[in-house]
Protein backbone atom coordinates (compact mmCIF):
# COMPACT_ATOMS: atom_id res chain seq x y z
CA UNK A 1 0.00 0.00 0.00
CA UNK A 2 1.72 3.42 -0.84
CA UNK A 3 1.74 6.05 1.80
CA UNK A 4 -1.01 8.27 0.86
CA UNK A 5 -3.94 8.35 3.73
CA UNK A 6 -2.61 9.92 6.82
CA UNK A 7 -4.50 7.21 9.55
CA UNK A 8 -4.67 9.93 12.38
CA UNK A 9 -6.19 12.57 10.50
CA UNK A 10 -10.08 12.99 9.11
CA UNK A 11 -9.28 16.45 7.09
CA UNK A 12 -6.78 19.21 7.59
CA UNK A 13 -7.50 22.86 6.88
CA UNK A 14 -5.92 25.33 4.35
CA UNK A 15 -5.84 28.67 4.11
CA UNK A 16 -4.81 29.54 0.38
CA UNK A 17 -3.99 33.22 -0.03
CA UNK A 18 -1.67 33.91 -2.53
CA UNK A 19 -0.04 32.52 -5.70
CA UNK A 20 2.78 30.72 -3.92
CA UNK A 21 -0.30 28.67 -1.19
CA UNK A 22 -2.31 27.70 -3.99
CA UNK A 23 1.22 26.57 -5.91
CA UNK A 24 1.64 24.65 -3.02
CA UNK A 25 -1.28 22.84 -3.07
CA UNK A 26 -1.11 22.01 -6.48
CA UNK A 27 2.37 20.60 -6.24
CA UNK A 28 1.18 18.31 -3.24
CA UNK A 29 -0.96 16.47 -6.51
CA UNK A 30 1.09 16.84 -9.72
CA UNK A 31 4.73 16.21 -10.59
CA UNK A 32 5.80 18.85 -12.75
CA UNK A 33 4.96 22.23 -13.46
CA UNK A 34 3.17 22.20 -16.49
CA UNK A 35 -0.63 23.07 -16.41
CA UNK A 36 -2.66 20.43 -15.27
CA UNK A 37 -6.47 20.14 -14.83
CA UNK A 38 -6.08 20.27 -11.24
CA UNK A 39 -4.19 23.95 -11.90
CA UNK A 40 -7.40 24.60 -13.40
CA UNK A 41 -9.81 23.68 -10.78
CA UNK A 42 -7.68 25.86 -8.24
CA UNK A 43 -7.98 28.53 -10.79
CA UNK A 44 -11.63 28.27 -10.70
CA UNK A 45 -11.80 28.03 -7.13
CA UNK A 46 -9.59 31.25 -5.95
CA UNK A 47 -11.90 33.31 -9.17
CA UNK A 48 -14.47 31.95 -7.37
CA UNK A 49 -12.66 33.84 -3.71
CA UNK A 50 -11.97 30.44 -1.94
CA UNK A 51 -10.74 31.32 1.43
CA UNK A 52 -10.79 27.97 2.57
CA UNK A 53 -9.45 24.60 1.51
CA UNK A 54 -10.50 21.92 3.45
CA UNK A 55 -8.84 17.87 2.16
CA UNK A 56 -11.23 15.22 3.42
CA UNK A 57 -8.72 12.49 4.04
CA UNK A 58 -9.28 8.47 3.10
CA UNK A 59 -12.80 9.36 1.25
CA UNK A 60 -13.91 6.48 -0.26
CA UNK A 61 -15.37 7.83 -3.75
CA UNK A 62 -17.86 5.71 -5.60
CA UNK A 63 -16.07 6.32 -9.05
CA UNK A 64 -12.36 5.98 -8.16
CA UNK A 65 -13.28 3.07 -5.92
CA UNK A 66 -15.08 1.30 -8.86
CA UNK A 67 -12.34 1.97 -11.40
CA UNK A 68 -9.75 0.23 -8.56
CA UNK A 69 -11.95 -2.97 -8.18
CA UNK A 70 -12.03 -2.83 -11.99
CA UNK A 71 -8.56 -2.04 -12.79
CA UNK A 72 -6.27 -0.92 -10.37
CA UNK A 73 -6.32 -3.71 -7.92
CA UNK A 74 -5.39 -6.15 -10.56
CA UNK A 75 -1.78 -4.77 -11.27
CA UNK A 76 0.87 -5.98 -9.02
CA UNK A 77 1.73 -2.46 -8.27
CA UNK A 78 -1.38 -1.81 -7.09
CA UNK A 79 -2.64 1.65 -6.11
CA UNK A 80 -4.74 2.65 -2.91
CA UNK A 81 -7.95 2.26 -2.96
CA UNK A 82 -9.05 5.70 -1.05
CA UNK A 83 -9.07 9.11 -2.71
CA UNK A 84 -9.08 12.35 -1.09
CA UNK A 85 -11.58 14.71 -1.66
CA UNK A 86 -10.97 18.54 -1.78
CA UNK A 87 -13.89 21.19 -0.23
CA UNK A 88 -13.52 24.61 -1.37
CA UNK A 89 -15.35 27.59 0.56
CA UNK A 90 -15.82 31.03 0.25
CA UNK A 91 -15.61 31.72 3.72
CA UNK A 92 -12.81 31.41 6.65
CA UNK A 93 -13.93 28.37 8.29
CA UNK A 94 -12.56 26.97 11.87
CA UNK A 95 -11.42 23.57 12.82
CA UNK A 96 -13.17 23.23 15.53
CA UNK A 97 -16.57 23.98 14.05
CA UNK A 98 -16.18 22.17 10.92
CA UNK A 99 -18.44 19.40 12.19
CA UNK A 100 -21.26 22.28 12.94
CA UNK A 101 -20.47 25.03 10.27
CA UNK A 102 -23.05 28.17 9.99
CA UNK A 103 -25.70 28.68 7.37
CA UNK A 104 -23.31 31.55 5.51
CA UNK A 105 -20.36 28.86 5.97
CA UNK A 106 -22.19 26.28 4.50
CA UNK A 107 -23.63 28.72 1.94
CA UNK A 108 -20.06 29.53 0.72
CA UNK A 109 -19.34 26.42 -0.22
CA UNK A 110 -17.49 26.68 -3.85
CA UNK A 111 -17.54 22.91 -4.94
CA UNK A 112 -15.59 19.66 -4.50
CA UNK A 113 -13.05 17.84 -6.69
CA UNK A 114 -11.81 14.36 -5.53
CA UNK A 115 -8.34 13.61 -6.28
CA UNK A 116 -7.07 9.68 -7.18
CA UNK A 117 -4.09 8.18 -5.87
CA UNK A 118 -3.05 6.95 -9.24
CA UNK A 119 -0.04 8.35 -11.25
CA UNK A 120 -1.88 10.20 -14.45
CA UNK A 121 -4.97 11.32 -13.99
CA UNK A 122 -4.92 12.88 -10.43
CA UNK A 123 -8.68 14.46 -10.53
CA UNK A 124 -11.88 12.63 -10.47
CA UNK A 125 -15.42 13.67 -9.82
CA UNK A 126 -15.33 17.17 -9.65
CA UNK A 127 -18.41 20.01 -9.09
CA UNK A 128 -17.16 23.88 -9.04
CA UNK A 129 -20.03 26.90 -8.98
CA UNK A 130 -18.44 28.17 -12.36
CA UNK A 131 -16.20 31.75 -11.73
CA UNK A 132 -18.00 34.60 -11.61
CA UNK A 133 -16.95 35.70 -15.39
CA UNK A 134 -19.28 33.11 -16.66
CA UNK A 135 -22.24 34.69 -14.79
CA UNK A 136 -24.17 36.11 -17.98
CA UNK A 137 -22.99 32.56 -19.88
CA UNK A 138 -25.71 29.70 -20.74
CA UNK A 139 -24.19 26.55 -18.86
CA UNK A 140 -25.42 23.18 -18.88
CA UNK A 141 -25.08 23.01 -14.85
CA UNK A 142 -26.41 20.51 -12.45
CA UNK A 143 -27.03 20.58 -8.79
CA UNK A 144 -25.21 18.43 -6.33
CA UNK A 145 -25.35 17.56 -3.12
CA UNK A 146 -22.37 16.38 -0.50
CA UNK A 147 -22.15 15.57 3.12
CA UNK A 148 -19.63 17.50 5.03
CA UNK A 149 -18.82 15.49 8.47
CA UNK A 150 -22.54 15.31 8.10
CA UNK A 151 -23.67 18.92 7.05
CA UNK A 152 -25.48 18.69 3.80
CA UNK A 153 -24.03 21.52 1.17
CA UNK A 154 -25.22 21.46 -2.36
CA UNK A 155 -23.70 23.22 -5.63
CA UNK A 156 -24.26 23.87 -8.74
CA UNK A 157 -21.67 23.38 -11.70
CA UNK A 158 -20.74 21.91 -14.47
CA UNK A 159 -19.34 18.19 -13.64
CA UNK A 160 -15.84 17.18 -15.02
CA UNK A 161 -12.96 14.05 -14.60
CA UNK A 162 -9.71 14.06 -15.90
CA UNK A 163 -9.12 10.35 -17.85
CA UNK A 164 -6.32 8.18 -16.32
CA UNK A 165 -5.13 7.15 -19.90
CA UNK A 166 -5.09 3.41 -18.98
CA UNK A 167 -8.55 2.23 -17.75
CA UNK A 168 -10.54 5.55 -18.46
CA UNK A 169 -9.54 7.51 -21.79
CA UNK A 170 -11.21 10.85 -22.72
CA UNK A 171 -13.97 9.55 -24.80
CA UNK A 172 -14.79 8.09 -21.22
CA UNK A 173 -14.24 11.10 -19.46
CA UNK A 174 -16.23 13.32 -21.95
CA UNK A 175 -19.36 10.40 -21.28
CA UNK A 176 -19.03 10.72 -18.10
CA UNK A 177 -19.54 14.54 -18.24
CA UNK A 178 -23.05 13.48 -20.21
CA UNK A 179 -23.93 11.40 -17.98
CA UNK A 180 -23.33 12.87 -14.91
CA UNK A 181 -25.17 15.92 -15.96
CA UNK A 182 -28.23 14.13 -16.84
CA UNK A 183 -28.16 11.75 -13.57
CA UNK A 184 -28.13 14.78 -11.50
CA UNK A 185 -31.38 15.80 -13.14
CA UNK A 186 -33.03 12.81 -12.66
CA UNK A 187 -32.73 12.21 -16.62
CA UNK A 188 -30.98 8.35 -16.11
CA UNK A 189 -29.98 6.17 -13.67
CA UNK A 190 -26.74 7.37 -12.04
CA UNK A 191 -23.56 4.57 -13.35
CA UNK A 192 -20.24 4.86 -11.71
CA UNK A 193 -17.15 5.33 -13.98
CA UNK A 194 -16.31 1.77 -13.93
CA UNK A 195 -19.61 1.10 -15.52
CA UNK A 196 -19.13 3.41 -18.62
CA UNK A 197 -15.99 1.36 -19.46
CA UNK A 198 -18.16 -1.90 -18.87
CA UNK A 199 -20.83 -0.69 -20.80
CA UNK A 200 -18.13 0.94 -23.78
CA UNK A 201 -18.60 -2.28 -25.78
CA UNK A 202 -15.83 -3.68 -27.17
CA UNK A 203 -16.98 -5.88 -30.28
CA UNK A 204 -17.13 -2.52 -32.41
CA UNK A 205 -13.41 -2.10 -32.50
CA UNK A 206 -10.38 -4.10 -32.46
CA UNK A 207 -8.96 -2.74 -29.93
CA UNK A 208 -8.84 -4.32 -26.68
CA UNK A 209 -10.95 -2.70 -24.00
CA UNK A 210 -8.40 -2.66 -21.22
CA UNK A 211 -6.36 -0.77 -21.07
CA UNK A 212 -8.09 1.26 -23.12
CA UNK A 213 -6.53 3.41 -26.20
CA UNK A 214 -10.41 5.32 -26.34
CA UNK A 215 -13.58 5.01 -27.69
CA UNK A 216 -14.88 5.39 -31.99
CA UNK A 217 -17.62 6.93 -32.52
CA UNK A 218 -19.87 3.78 -32.79
CA UNK A 219 -18.84 2.73 -29.44
CA UNK A 220 -19.85 6.48 -27.69
CA UNK A 221 -23.02 6.01 -29.23
CA UNK A 222 -23.51 2.47 -27.60
CA UNK A 223 -22.42 3.38 -24.68
CA UNK A 224 -24.69 6.04 -24.75
CA UNK A 225 -27.49 3.72 -25.77
CA UNK A 226 -26.79 1.75 -22.75
CA UNK A 227 -26.97 4.91 -20.66
CA UNK A 228 -30.69 5.94 -21.66
CA UNK A 229 -28.93 9.34 -24.06
CA UNK A 230 -29.00 8.10 -27.50
CA UNK A 231 -27.00 10.71 -29.11
CA UNK A 232 -27.97 12.44 -32.32
CA UNK A 233 -24.21 12.40 -34.09
CA UNK A 234 -23.26 15.06 -36.81
CA UNK A 235 -19.54 14.85 -38.59
CA UNK A 236 -18.62 18.60 -40.00
CA UNK A 237 -18.40 16.96 -43.22
CA UNK A 238 -21.88 16.43 -44.05
CA UNK A 239 -23.49 19.22 -41.25
CA UNK A 240 -27.38 19.70 -42.24
CA UNK A 241 -29.37 22.41 -43.67
CA UNK A 242 -31.77 25.01 -41.66
CA UNK A 243 -34.07 27.27 -43.12
CA UNK A 244 -32.72 30.82 -42.08
CA UNK A 245 -29.76 29.69 -41.62
CA UNK A 246 -26.73 30.79 -44.02
CA UNK A 247 -25.10 27.82 -45.51
CA UNK A 248 -21.43 28.79 -45.73
CA UNK A 249 -19.24 28.58 -48.88
CA UNK A 250 -16.19 26.26 -49.09
CA UNK A 251 -13.19 28.62 -49.65
CA UNK A 252 -11.67 26.02 -51.77
CA UNK A 253 -11.71 26.65 -55.52
CA UNK A 254 -13.76 24.59 -57.61
CA UNK A 255 -11.68 21.11 -58.36
CA UNK A 256 -9.46 21.87 -55.92
CA UNK A 257 -7.31 18.79 -55.17
CA UNK A 258 -7.56 19.31 -51.39
CA UNK A 259 -10.34 20.36 -49.58
CA UNK A 260 -10.15 22.40 -46.39
CA UNK A 261 -11.61 20.53 -44.06
CA UNK A 262 -15.29 22.20 -42.90
CA UNK A 263 -14.04 22.60 -39.18
CA UNK A 264 -12.29 25.47 -40.71
CA UNK A 265 -15.67 27.39 -42.41
CA UNK A 266 -18.82 25.89 -41.92
CA UNK A 267 -20.24 28.36 -39.41
CA UNK A 268 -23.31 26.10 -38.95
CA UNK A 269 -21.98 23.83 -36.39
CA UNK A 270 -22.25 27.02 -34.23
CA UNK A 271 -26.29 27.01 -34.28
CA UNK A 272 -26.74 23.61 -34.16
CA UNK A 273 -24.31 23.63 -30.91
CA UNK A 274 -26.13 26.34 -29.38
CA UNK A 275 -29.62 24.71 -29.89
CA UNK A 276 -28.67 21.68 -27.69
CA UNK A 277 -26.56 23.90 -25.26
CA UNK A 278 -29.96 26.69 -24.68
CA UNK A 279 -31.70 22.53 -24.30
CA UNK A 280 -29.13 22.11 -21.13
CA UNK A 281 -27.18 19.18 -22.81
CA UNK A 282 -23.75 19.03 -23.00
CA UNK A 283 -22.57 18.38 -26.52
CA UNK A 284 -19.43 16.29 -26.85
CA UNK A 285 -17.18 17.49 -29.99
CA UNK A 286 -14.31 15.16 -31.36
CA UNK A 287 -11.25 16.62 -32.73
CA UNK A 288 -8.09 15.19 -33.70
CA UNK A 289 -8.27 11.64 -32.05
CA UNK A 290 -9.66 13.97 -28.91
CA UNK A 291 -12.78 13.85 -27.28
CA UNK A 292 -14.11 17.08 -24.87
CA UNK A 293 -17.30 18.81 -24.18
CA UNK A 294 -18.99 22.05 -24.47
CA UNK A 295 -21.03 22.96 -21.83
CA UNK A 296 -22.02 26.78 -22.07
CA UNK A 297 -21.74 29.54 -24.54
CA UNK A 298 -21.94 33.18 -24.37
CA UNK A 299 -21.22 36.05 -27.10
CA UNK A 300 -18.57 38.57 -26.35
CA UNK A 301 -18.45 42.53 -26.94
CA UNK A 302 -18.94 42.10 -30.65
CA UNK A 303 -21.74 39.61 -30.54
CA UNK A 304 -19.42 36.98 -31.69
CA UNK A 305 -19.86 33.35 -29.56
CA UNK A 306 -17.77 31.92 -27.45
CA UNK A 307 -17.94 28.25 -26.10
CA UNK A 308 -17.61 27.21 -22.78
CA UNK A 309 -15.64 23.72 -22.53
CA UNK A 310 -14.38 21.27 -20.00
CA UNK A 311 -11.76 19.24 -21.85
CA UNK A 312 -10.19 16.39 -19.61
CA UNK A 313 -6.77 17.81 -20.77
CA UNK A 314 -7.38 21.28 -19.65
CA UNK A 315 -10.07 21.37 -16.99
CA UNK A 316 -13.57 22.39 -15.86
CA UNK A 317 -14.50 26.09 -17.73
CA UNK A 318 -11.83 26.80 -20.69
CA UNK A 319 -13.11 29.34 -22.82
CA UNK A 320 -12.93 28.68 -26.54
CA UNK A 321 -13.33 32.01 -28.19
CA UNK A 322 -13.54 30.71 -31.56
CA UNK A 323 -14.38 27.46 -32.91
CA UNK A 324 -12.09 27.88 -35.72
CA UNK A 325 -9.71 29.34 -33.74
CA UNK A 326 -9.05 26.63 -30.97
CA UNK A 327 -5.70 24.50 -30.66
CA UNK A 328 -7.76 21.03 -31.73
CA UNK A 329 -9.39 23.17 -34.88
CA UNK A 330 -10.71 21.08 -37.35
CA UNK A 331 -13.31 19.77 -35.38
CA UNK A 332 -14.65 16.40 -36.85
CA UNK A 333 -17.88 15.58 -35.37
CA UNK A 334 -20.56 16.72 -32.95
CA UNK A 335 -22.73 13.92 -30.63
CA UNK A 336 -25.39 15.20 -28.72
CA UNK A 337 -26.68 12.57 -25.97
CA UNK A 338 -30.09 13.23 -25.61
CA UNK A 339 -33.50 12.03 -24.22
CA UNK A 340 -34.72 8.55 -26.11
CA UNK A 341 -38.30 10.19 -26.69
CA UNK A 342 -36.74 12.91 -28.33
CA UNK A 343 -37.25 11.97 -32.02
CA UNK A 344 -37.56 15.50 -33.50
CA UNK A 345 -33.80 16.96 -33.66
CA UNK A 346 -34.00 20.82 -33.04
CA UNK A 347 -32.81 21.09 -36.52
CA UNK A 348 -35.63 19.98 -38.12
CA UNK A 349 -37.90 21.74 -35.34
CA UNK A 350 -36.70 25.14 -36.32
CA UNK A 351 -37.13 25.16 -40.15
CA UNK A 352 -40.50 23.50 -39.94
CA UNK A 353 -41.05 26.92 -37.01
CA UNK A 354 -39.25 28.58 -40.02
CA UNK A 355 -41.74 27.83 -42.70
CA UNK A 356 -45.02 27.69 -40.81
CA UNK A 357 -44.11 31.43 -39.57
CA UNK A 358 -43.63 32.84 -42.82
CA UNK A 359 -46.52 31.09 -44.02
CA UNK A 360 -48.24 32.72 -41.24
CA UNK A 361 -47.09 36.07 -41.52
CA UNK A 362 -46.76 35.89 -45.37
CA UNK A 363 -50.19 35.95 -45.77
CA UNK A 364 -51.07 38.29 -43.22
CA UNK A 365 -50.83 42.19 -44.27
CA UNK A 366 -49.96 43.15 -40.17
CA UNK A 367 -47.11 40.71 -40.53
CA UNK A 368 -45.29 41.45 -43.48
CA UNK A 369 -42.33 42.98 -41.65
CA UNK A 370 -42.18 39.44 -39.84
CA UNK A 371 -42.27 37.77 -43.27
CA UNK A 372 -39.81 40.32 -44.85
CA UNK A 373 -37.32 39.52 -41.16
CA UNK A 374 -37.24 35.79 -41.56
CA UNK A 375 -36.18 36.45 -45.14
CA UNK A 376 -33.21 39.39 -45.14
CA UNK A 377 -32.33 37.80 -41.26
CA UNK A 378 -33.27 40.68 -39.18
CA UNK A 379 -35.24 38.38 -37.83
CA UNK A 380 -33.48 35.07 -36.43
CA UNK A 381 -34.85 31.69 -34.75
CA UNK A 382 -33.62 30.47 -31.57
CA UNK A 383 -34.33 26.57 -30.58
CA UNK A 384 -34.38 25.13 -27.13
CA UNK A 385 -35.30 21.76 -25.77
CA UNK A 386 -37.59 21.62 -22.61
CA UNK A 387 -39.55 19.61 -20.61
CA UNK A 388 -43.34 20.26 -20.50
CA UNK A 389 -43.31 20.85 -16.78
CA UNK A 390 -39.58 23.32 -17.10
CA UNK A 391 -41.94 25.45 -20.24
CA UNK A 392 -44.74 25.77 -18.01
CA UNK A 393 -42.98 27.07 -15.08
CA UNK A 394 -40.46 29.75 -17.25
CA UNK A 395 -43.31 30.98 -19.12
CA UNK A 396 -44.82 32.83 -16.37
CA UNK A 397 -42.98 36.01 -16.43
CA UNK A 398 -43.52 35.73 -20.39
CA UNK A 399 -47.03 35.46 -20.97
CA UNK A 400 -48.42 38.71 -21.97
CA UNK A 401 -52.23 38.21 -19.68
CA UNK A 402 -53.10 35.79 -17.12
CA UNK A 403 -55.63 33.93 -19.27
CA UNK A 404 -52.73 33.13 -21.93
CA UNK A 405 -50.81 31.79 -18.88
CA UNK A 406 -54.08 29.49 -17.74
CA UNK A 407 -54.22 28.42 -21.66
CA UNK A 408 -50.66 27.71 -22.06
CA UNK A 409 -50.37 26.10 -18.64
CA UNK A 410 -53.33 24.19 -18.88
CA UNK A 411 -52.25 23.05 -22.71
CA UNK A 412 -51.90 19.15 -23.13
CA UNK A 413 -48.16 18.47 -24.23
CA UNK A 414 -45.50 16.08 -24.57
CA UNK A 415 -42.94 15.35 -21.56
CA UNK A 416 -40.16 17.16 -23.94
CA UNK A 417 -41.38 19.83 -26.81
CA UNK A 418 -39.14 22.05 -28.61
CA UNK A 419 -39.41 25.98 -28.31
CA UNK A 420 -38.72 27.97 -31.30
CA UNK A 421 -38.56 31.62 -30.79
CA UNK A 422 -38.33 33.91 -33.68
CA UNK A 423 -36.10 36.94 -32.44
CA UNK A 424 -36.15 40.63 -33.80
CA UNK A 425 -31.93 40.71 -33.72
CA UNK A 426 -31.67 44.45 -32.94
CA UNK A 427 -33.40 44.61 -29.50
CA UNK A 428 -31.48 41.18 -28.36
CA UNK A 429 -28.38 43.34 -27.91
CA UNK A 430 -30.31 45.99 -25.85
CA UNK A 431 -32.17 44.23 -23.00
CA UNK A 432 -35.76 44.91 -24.96
CA UNK A 433 -38.47 42.14 -25.00
CA UNK A 434 -37.51 40.58 -28.22
CA UNK A 435 -39.39 37.92 -28.86
CA UNK A 436 -42.32 38.14 -32.10
CA UNK A 437 -43.10 35.06 -32.76
CA UNK A 438 -42.77 31.48 -31.12
CA UNK A 439 -43.64 27.69 -32.17
CA UNK A 440 -43.55 24.91 -29.99
CA UNK A 441 -43.37 21.37 -31.13
CA UNK A 442 -44.03 17.56 -29.90
CA UNK A 443 -40.54 15.92 -29.68
CA UNK A 444 -41.83 12.98 -30.47
CA UNK A 445 -43.99 14.51 -33.57
CA UNK A 446 -42.95 12.66 -37.16
CA UNK A 447 -39.97 14.32 -38.85
CA UNK A 448 -41.98 14.55 -42.47
CA UNK A 449 -44.79 16.67 -40.88
CA UNK A 450 -44.12 18.06 -37.20
CA UNK A 451 -46.55 18.82 -35.98
CA UNK A 452 -47.05 21.76 -33.50
CA UNK A 453 -48.30 22.05 -30.09
CA UNK A 454 -48.27 25.92 -29.78
CA UNK A 455 -48.60 28.91 -32.01
CA UNK A 456 -47.87 32.25 -30.69
CA UNK A 457 -48.03 34.82 -32.99
CA UNK A 458 -48.49 39.38 -32.08
CA UNK A 459 -52.20 39.55 -30.89
CA UNK A 460 -53.12 35.91 -30.70
CA UNK A 461 -51.82 32.51 -28.94
CA UNK A 462 -52.87 29.19 -30.83
CA UNK A 463 -52.91 26.13 -28.70
CA UNK A 464 -53.25 22.37 -30.73
CA UNK A 465 -54.69 19.84 -28.42
CA UNK A 466 -53.75 16.19 -28.73
CA UNK A 467 -56.69 13.57 -29.87
CA UNK A 468 -58.44 15.90 -32.97
CA UNK A 469 -59.91 18.55 -30.15
CA UNK A 470 -60.61 21.83 -31.22
CA UNK A 471 -58.15 24.33 -31.95
CA UNK A 472 -58.24 26.45 -28.79
CA UNK A 473 -57.35 30.27 -29.45
CA UNK A 474 -56.88 33.53 -26.95
CA UNK A 475 -56.51 36.79 -27.12
CA UNK A 476 -53.50 38.44 -26.26
CA UNK A 477 -51.08 41.25 -27.10
CA UNK A 478 -49.49 42.77 -30.41
CA UNK A 479 -46.07 43.43 -28.38
CA UNK A 480 -42.46 41.43 -28.33
CA UNK A 481 -42.28 39.70 -25.26
CA UNK A 482 -39.21 38.11 -23.71
CA UNK A 483 -36.80 35.36 -24.45
CA UNK A 484 -36.52 31.82 -22.53
CA UNK A 485 -33.06 32.15 -23.38
CA UNK A 486 -30.61 33.20 -21.01
CA UNK A 487 -28.37 34.08 -23.66
CA UNK A 488 -29.68 34.71 -27.77
CA UNK B 1 -44.54 45.83 -36.33
CA UNK B 2 -46.33 49.12 -35.97
CA UNK B 3 -49.01 49.87 -33.75
CA UNK B 4 -52.21 48.47 -34.36
CA UNK B 5 -56.19 50.32 -33.47
CA UNK B 6 -58.65 48.22 -31.93
CA UNK B 7 -60.68 47.37 -35.12
CA UNK B 8 -57.03 46.40 -36.92
CA UNK B 9 -55.82 44.07 -34.14
CA UNK B 10 -59.40 42.61 -34.37
CA UNK B 11 -58.93 41.84 -38.06
CA UNK B 12 -55.73 40.32 -36.98
CA UNK B 13 -56.52 37.82 -34.42
CA UNK B 14 -59.67 36.96 -36.97
CA UNK B 15 -56.82 36.36 -39.98
CA UNK B 16 -54.59 34.53 -37.20
CA UNK B 17 -57.58 32.00 -36.17
CA UNK B 18 -58.76 31.47 -39.77
CA UNK B 19 -55.12 30.54 -40.87
CA UNK B 20 -53.86 28.93 -37.88
CA UNK B 21 -56.81 26.75 -37.46
CA UNK B 22 -56.27 25.47 -41.13
CA UNK B 23 -52.35 24.85 -40.72
CA UNK B 24 -52.55 22.41 -43.48
CA UNK B 25 -53.84 24.71 -46.05
CA UNK B 26 -51.97 28.03 -44.36
CA UNK B 27 -48.77 26.01 -45.31
CA UNK B 28 -49.88 24.37 -49.05
CA UNK B 29 -50.83 27.94 -50.17
CA UNK B 30 -47.10 28.80 -49.21
CA UNK B 31 -44.81 29.68 -52.15
CA UNK B 32 -43.93 26.14 -53.55
CA UNK B 33 -40.11 27.19 -53.29
CA UNK B 34 -40.14 27.52 -49.45
CA UNK B 35 -42.13 24.50 -49.39
CA UNK B 36 -39.07 23.12 -51.09
CA UNK B 37 -36.75 24.24 -49.16
CA UNK B 38 -38.19 22.60 -45.92
CA UNK B 39 -38.33 19.64 -47.63
CA UNK B 40 -34.70 19.69 -48.33
CA UNK B 41 -33.89 21.21 -44.98
CA UNK B 42 -35.99 18.26 -43.26
CA UNK B 43 -33.60 15.68 -46.10
CA UNK B 44 -30.35 17.24 -45.35
CA UNK B 45 -30.82 16.46 -41.54
CA UNK B 46 -31.48 12.93 -42.20
CA UNK B 47 -28.36 13.26 -44.98
CA UNK B 48 -26.26 14.67 -42.38
CA UNK B 49 -26.76 11.80 -40.06
CA UNK B 50 -26.94 8.65 -42.05
CA UNK B 51 -23.04 10.51 -43.22
CA UNK B 52 -21.65 10.78 -40.14
CA UNK B 53 -21.33 7.06 -39.59
CA UNK B 54 -19.02 7.24 -42.67
CA UNK B 55 -15.89 9.44 -42.45
CA UNK B 56 -15.91 10.59 -38.85
CA UNK B 57 -16.94 7.20 -37.91
CA UNK B 58 -14.04 5.54 -37.94
CA UNK B 59 -12.05 8.56 -35.83
CA UNK B 60 -10.96 6.97 -32.45
CA UNK B 61 -11.49 9.43 -29.35
CA UNK B 62 -9.17 8.55 -26.92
Amino acid sequence: MRPWVDPDKAFWLLRPRGEEDWEDLARDYTEDDEPRPLNQILDVARRGGCRTVVVENRYVDVDYRSEYSAFWSKKFDSQSPFARRLHFFGADLQEERLHRLRDDEASSYLGYSIIRPVPHGRVGRTVMAPPPELATATLTLASDEVSFFGTPLSVSGVPFCEQDSEYLRCAHAAAWICHYTAARRGDVGRRHTAEIVELSPDVLSPERAVPSSGLNPNQLQALFRALGQPAIVYGLSSLPKVMGVEDPVSPDEEGASEKTPPGWWDTRMTSIICRYLNSGFPVLIGAQEHAFVLVGWRRDDEGQVQFIACDDRVGPYEIIYSPFEHRLTPWESIVIPAPPKVYLTGETAESRAHEVLRSMAEQTEQLSDIAGGLLDGSIVLRTALRSCSAYKHEIEGLASSDQILSALRHARLPHWVWVVEAHRSESCGNGKPCVVAAVVLDSTAFVLRPSLDILAMPSMVLIYPPDDAEVVSVDGGADPWGSLLKVH
Amino acid sequence: MPELKSKELAQLRKKLVELGSDLNGTLARLDVSVQREYRAAERSVLEARRKAETHEGLLRLG
